[in-house]
């Protein structure tokens, strides 16, 4: 009989907080654990074999240290499958906000700063680095989610996680439209589903855990939410959260901050 | 212009019956067929290979000529087959220059060829025919071009 | 018959519904809207309340009266009710799990889950046309979605006039309000005038509740006259008066025509391609069917969810995306709303609600927007312009379509690396014509389309190559699995009309398994089909598929490798081969397919079947072009992506055609203006 399917999973610089959602799993996690062998769990267990091939890796958390970066390395070399998960690994988490300030003190002793330290003195989603082959979005990633995720892996389909804004989450869940109704600021339409519409469930609009979803039209959006009396500071503010160093929404808080 | 000499070559027959006649002027094609010669070719004959001085331009007038690319390290692949009508050997009408391809008769075949210095002198000393040549010529290849990029994106490939 | 019914006639009228066993579903204020939700009674009503819409604007206010009718339009119809948002088609037992690649099926199980009937209070005049749009989509083609079907059949429908169109209403331009009309299909219809309602019956469910509710006043003629004829006219004329209407006339073709206007740029800077509008639209059909199969669970189901095609996932076929860009979807929504609709369903897919505009979070409005291309249309390009198809015939499927049967595979034939012919046994008797596909699947991995590329005795054939999740665990079964299949679908080669006529079938690559049942047909039917050429391209002498049975149509050809020895002898049969590069020692062509049709004297007069790759059959209708043979002579199989294959899902949109009903098999001319156009 061939070797069971191995699960790795690995840390970089976040808070656990996803790997407590696979240990939330609870009763799924059994299924999970009858079907593949779980290595490297530091969370669960710490005596486990980190070494040897994975079928499928997931790896938390973003790379702030040179070590880290040889682990990646190390880990993607070892990996059949590689998926970044949660906001920190995808898209470098709350720590990536400091390379804001980071990147203007960057400007402004350029050569001052050997790159190879400033690459590091950045705070990166894994991507950056190493291929990956899918992203798990969200702060914490969504259970439901991860259990998706794992089980079409293992059998050679593409996970039923689609790429799309949190406006058809809420739609499809029956939400009214916090902005439409209420006239709060929504980061929805340019956000990547996955919360279930957890903010506006909650009448609150949308703070962008999961990332800039698609084609998103930030631009469009943030234009609009200027004429409607958001400042240019709060937009900035908005577009830098947990995302905030994801391209697309670093793009559009940089547009309004000067 | 040239005035086609008198007496009737061999092969301006064949020649007539190729598609190519069609562009040119019964006495272009007279004086093509004049420095025209037939060559019969036995099955597996090799016709030229890379090196070779570029020194014959060919004209198919039935059998097949595979073009074999050789790669070092790879199996040889047969990337183009030339069955009546079409011409090869183009190398042959630039000046000085030598062969990048294999060219083999993969039956048993018939071509009409010139030497690629005697068609370059006859375009320059007739610009008229010249300019049905090479503008024949450039219709050829033009067309080979566009069937190569096709085949770059691997038309064949995934799904249906 | 009509009858006056006081607040608390209703209240009392609703009491019965529910005791009549209806489950109410009715307007309700919950987050800040009115919206269609579970109520228990009249008290849940908004009374008193009215909405406020403006472009990407909606707030409650509080009338001063105790209307309980007395706003517009919230955020979703009764489409949500009808056709809910995630809803599983079928359940499946799971066979063991294997070593490696998914599990099988054991056993399908219809998942409706007949519940209470519903009653649907106070739908207006745009939301039963809207309902009648959907009647279309869901239950008035070849196919027929019975979870669909059933919940509309069983709805009591209490309908309101509208007296106060909202701001963003202009149904007088789409002509589905502001009353509604005597024909429109109620059980009860709802004027409300002051303290009372003038009821209106609509069928005998609704009489025998008005009957229940004893003795009741009748309106005067005077009464009647101020309702219907001023109330409901002075609406009309109201809106009417009004700056935003949707002129409809010739607008198909209007928009078809300006499928490169430089509106659509602007509308991307503008559009975020959230989706808002498609789902609040009470006509959007669109959704994605899944496989949801967790490693533990010893089912799997099949669902299916409310999707956009302001998704990336909706445009998506197997990693190729072909409407990336905003404007074409933007484009997509328009032109299939008020365009394309029509042609498909008899219809437009507009109902002049307004939702559109005012669920939209920036604000725009499809009226404005059709109003800009109207008053500065381009002046038509070069481009071949999109013919709108006449609605077309696939035959019906009785039954549930999306209700796969379970098959068994009976042989596994490997015709090439990676490419099988699995010989599957379907259950009862199953006729298809050649051209035809299957939607084979296996439920850890789902559904896909196969051509049927040939039948023998009982058995189906399907050739199939491993490119993804679902072909790769298709080809990897062994004789005796089973899988689930539907079908089978879409339309056919045209035999008939190819009868008596010279035939040409250029094919590329597996491009040969669709044709093969036409071919088969023909090869044995000289009588019928007096020449028949193939002209048959592939990778490589080693990827020639069915080699074997094309040298048996055609004995003079030889290639490497040469096997099976003729078995049917067709002098009508010709059989032109090419491959793109081969070994030394093969004597056939080498050459794209395009430069062996140059070779081979085609003729302008012949019936062409052309099938492979999309774009070679690209080159190909270029070459056939250039020949000069007319597009009403050309036949091609498009082989896009598909979900549902019976046209309700819309992923296969192809400009006005849905690919899996329409086509795959379509004629040039209706696709001309489409083929290698960006964005379709
Ligand atoms: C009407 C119709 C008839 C078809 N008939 C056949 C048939 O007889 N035999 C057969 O093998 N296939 C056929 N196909 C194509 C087949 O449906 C797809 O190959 C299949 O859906 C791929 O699903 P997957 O999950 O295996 O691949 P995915 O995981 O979805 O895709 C994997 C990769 O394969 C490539 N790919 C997948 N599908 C296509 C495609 N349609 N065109 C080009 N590239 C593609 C993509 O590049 C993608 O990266 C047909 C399609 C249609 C619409
Ligand atoms: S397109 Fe807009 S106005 Fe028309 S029916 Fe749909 S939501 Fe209503
Ligand atoms: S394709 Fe048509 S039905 Fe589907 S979401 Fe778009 S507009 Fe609606
Ligand atoms: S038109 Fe408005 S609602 Fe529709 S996708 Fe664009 S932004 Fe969203
Ligand atoms: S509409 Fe669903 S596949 Fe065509």
């Amino acid at each position: 009989m061939a070797a069971r399917p191995r699960l790795g999973v690995f840390k970089l610089a976040s808070c656990d907080g996803c790997q407590l959602t696979l240990l939330d799993l609870e009763d799924e996690l059994l299924a999970i654990a009858a079907a593949v062998d779980i290595v490297h769990f530091p969370e669960a267990s710490s005596d486990m074999d980190p070494h040897g091939r994975f079928d499928l890796t997931l790896v938390e958390g973003s790379v702030s240290t040179p070590a880290q970066l040889d682990e990646l390395r190390a880990i993607r070399a070892q990996s059949r499958t590689l998926v970044a998960i949660g906001a920190c690994a995808t898209a470098g988490g709350v720590q990536a906000l400091r390379n804001f300030a980071d990147h203007r003190e960057y400007v402004r002793a350029v050569y001052a700063t050997p790159a190879y330290i400033e690459t590091l003195a950045q705070v990166t989603p894994i991507a950056a680095h190493v291929r990956v082959d899918f992203e798990l979005r969200g702060c914490p990633i969504d259970k439901g989610q991860l259990l998706e995720l794992i089980s079409a892996t293992l059998v050679g389909r593409r996970p039923d996680i689609a790429d799309e804004s949190v406006c058809m989450a809420c739609k499809r869940a029956g939400q009214v439209c916090v902005t439409v109704a209420h006239g709060q600021p929504c980061l929805g339409p340019v956000t990547h589903a996955g919360c279930g519409a957890l903010c506006p469930r909650f009448s609150r609009g949308c703070f962008g855990c999961y990332g800039p979803r698609e084609r998103a039209n930030t631009e469009a959006l943030a234009d609009h939410m200027q004429a409607e009396g958001v400042s240019a500071a709060s937009l900035v503010r908005r577009f830098r959260l947990f995302t905030g160093w994801s391209e697309a929404f670093r793009a559009e808080s940089e547009r309004h901050d000067d | 212009m040239v005035a086609p000499p008198p007496g009737k070559s061999p092969h301006l027959a064949k020649l007539e019956q190729l598609p190519l006649a069609e562009v040119f002027e019964p006495s272009h094609l007279e004086l093509l067929a004049q420095i025209a010669s037939q060559e019969d070719y036995a099955a597996e004959t090799t016709l030229f290979r890379p090196g070779d001085e570029a020194q014959w331009f060919y004209a198919v007038v039935s059998g097949r000529v595979s073009l074999t690319l050789q790669v070092p390290g790879r199996a040889p692949t047969i990337v183009a087959s030339l069955s009546r009508g079409d011409l090869f050997g183009w190398e042959a009408l630039r000046v000085d220059s030598r062969r990048d391809i294999t060219a083999v008769a993969s039956k048993a075949t018939q071509c009409l060829r010139c030497s690629g210095a005697a068609l370059r002198e006859l375009c320059e000393l007739d610009h008229e025919l010249g300019y049905r040549v090479m503008s024949h010529a450039f219709d050829r290849v033009a067309r080979d071009l566009s069937d190569c990029r096709v085949r770059l994106v691997d038309m064949y490939g995934q799904g249906c | 018959m009509s009858a006056r019914l006081t607040h608390d006639g209703f209240r009392r009228l609703l009491e019965q519904v529910r005791e009549a066993g209806y489950a109410l579903v009715g307007p309700t204020i919950s987050d800040g809207a009115i919206v269609y939700g579970p109520i228990a009674g009249a008290d849940d009503l908004p009374i008193g309340w009215t909405d406020e819409q403006a472009p990407g604007r909606y707030r409650l206010r509080e009338r001063g009266d105790r209307a309980h009718f007395g706003y517009v339009l919230g955020p979703q119809g009764p489409r949500r009710q009808l056709t809910p948002p995630v809803e599983t088609l079928v359940r499946i037992r799971l066979g063991p799990r294997r070593e490696q690649g998914p599990r099988t099926p054991e056993g399908v199980e219809a998942a409706d889950e007949d519940g209470e009937p519903l009653a649907l209070i106070g739908l207006r005049a745009c939301e039963l046309a809207a309902m009648a749009v959907q009647d279309a989509v869901w239950t008035g083609g070849p196919f027929v979605d019975p979870r669909y079907a059933r919940r509309r059949e069983r709805a009591l429908i209490i309908a309101v006039d509208c007296l106060e169109p909202g701001e963003l209403c202009f149904c007088v331009s789409t002509n589905t309000g502001p009353g509604v009309e005597a024909g429109a299909s109620f059980d009860l219809r709802l004027t409300e005038l002051g303290e009372e309602f003038l009821v209106e019956v609509g069928s005998e469910r609704g009489q025998a509740l008005i009957d229940g509710l004893g003795e009741l006043a009748e309106p005067s003629t005077a009464q009647l006259f101020a309702a219907r004829t001023q109330g409901v006219l002075a609406a009309a004329m109201e809106l009417h008066g009004r700056e935003r209407q949707l002129d409809l006339d010739g607008l198909p073709e209007l928009l078809f025509a300006n499928l490169d206007h430089p509106r659509w740029d602007e509308l991307a800077a503008r559009c975020l391609s959230c989706g808002s509008c498609t789902l609040v639209c009470p006509t959007c059909f669109c959704h994605r069917v899944e496989e949801r199969a967790p490693l533990d669970a010893p089912t799997s189901e099949r669902v299916r969810h409310w999707d956009s095609c302001f998704t990336d996932e909706h445009s998506r076929i197997h990693g190729a995306q072909f409407r990336p860009q905003i404007r074409e979807r933007y484009r997509q929504w328009m032109t299939h709303k008020l365009g394309a609709w029509v042609s498909q369903f008899g219809t437009s897919g507009c109902v002049g609600c307004g939702r559109c505009i005012a669920w939209c979070p920036v604000g725009i409005d499809i009226t404005e927007e059709v109003a800009a291309i109207r008053a500065a249309p381009v002046a038509p390009d070069d481009a071949e312009p999109v013919a709108l198809p006449p609605a077309t015939t696939v035959p019906a499927l009785a039954g549930d379509p999306m209700h796969p049967q379970l098959a068994r595979v009976v042989s596994v034939r490997e015709e090439l690396r990676e490419v099988v012919t699995l010989a599957v046994e379907p259950v009862g008797v199953f006729s298809h014509a050649p051209g035809q596909f299957n939607m084979l699947g296996l439920p850890d991995v789902g559904e896909v389309p196969i051509s049927i590329s040939g039948q023998a005795g009982g058995e189906l054939l399907h050739t199939i190559r491993a490119v993804g999740a679902a072909s790769r665990a298709l080809v990897a079964l062994e004789a005796g699995d089973r899988l689930t299949l539907r079908g089978p679908f879409g339309s056919a080669w045209p035999l008939a009309e190819l009868r008596g006529h010279n035939v040409v079938v250029i094919a590329g690559g597996l491009g040969l398994a669709p044709l093969r049942g036409a071919l088969r047909e023909m090869v044995a039917h000289p009588e019928r089909y007096p020449s028949v050429r193939l002209l048959y391209g592939a990778r490589s002498p080693e990827e020639l598929l069915f080699a074997d049975e094309i040298l048996s149509w055609d004995r003079s050809i030889r290639f490497a490798p040469t096997t099976a020895p003729a078995v049917l002898e067709s002098g009508h049969v010709k059989v032109h081969v090419t491959v793109d590069g081969a070994a030394p020692g093969w004597t056939g062509h080498v050459g794209v397919v395009t430069k062996l049709m140059r070779r081979k004297p085609l003729s302008a007069h012949a019936r062409y079947l052309v099938c492979g790759p999309e774009i070679m059959i690209r080159f190909v209708l270029r070459e056939l072009e250039t020949i000069g043979v007319a597009q009403d002579q050309v036949w091609l199989s498009m082989e896009r992506n598909m979900k549902c294959a019976v046209g309700m899902c819309g992923r296969c949109q192809y400009g006005p055609h849905f690919i899996c009903k329409d086509g795959p098999v379509f004629r040039w001319d209706a696709i001309a203006g489409l083929l290698g156009r960006e964005g379709f």
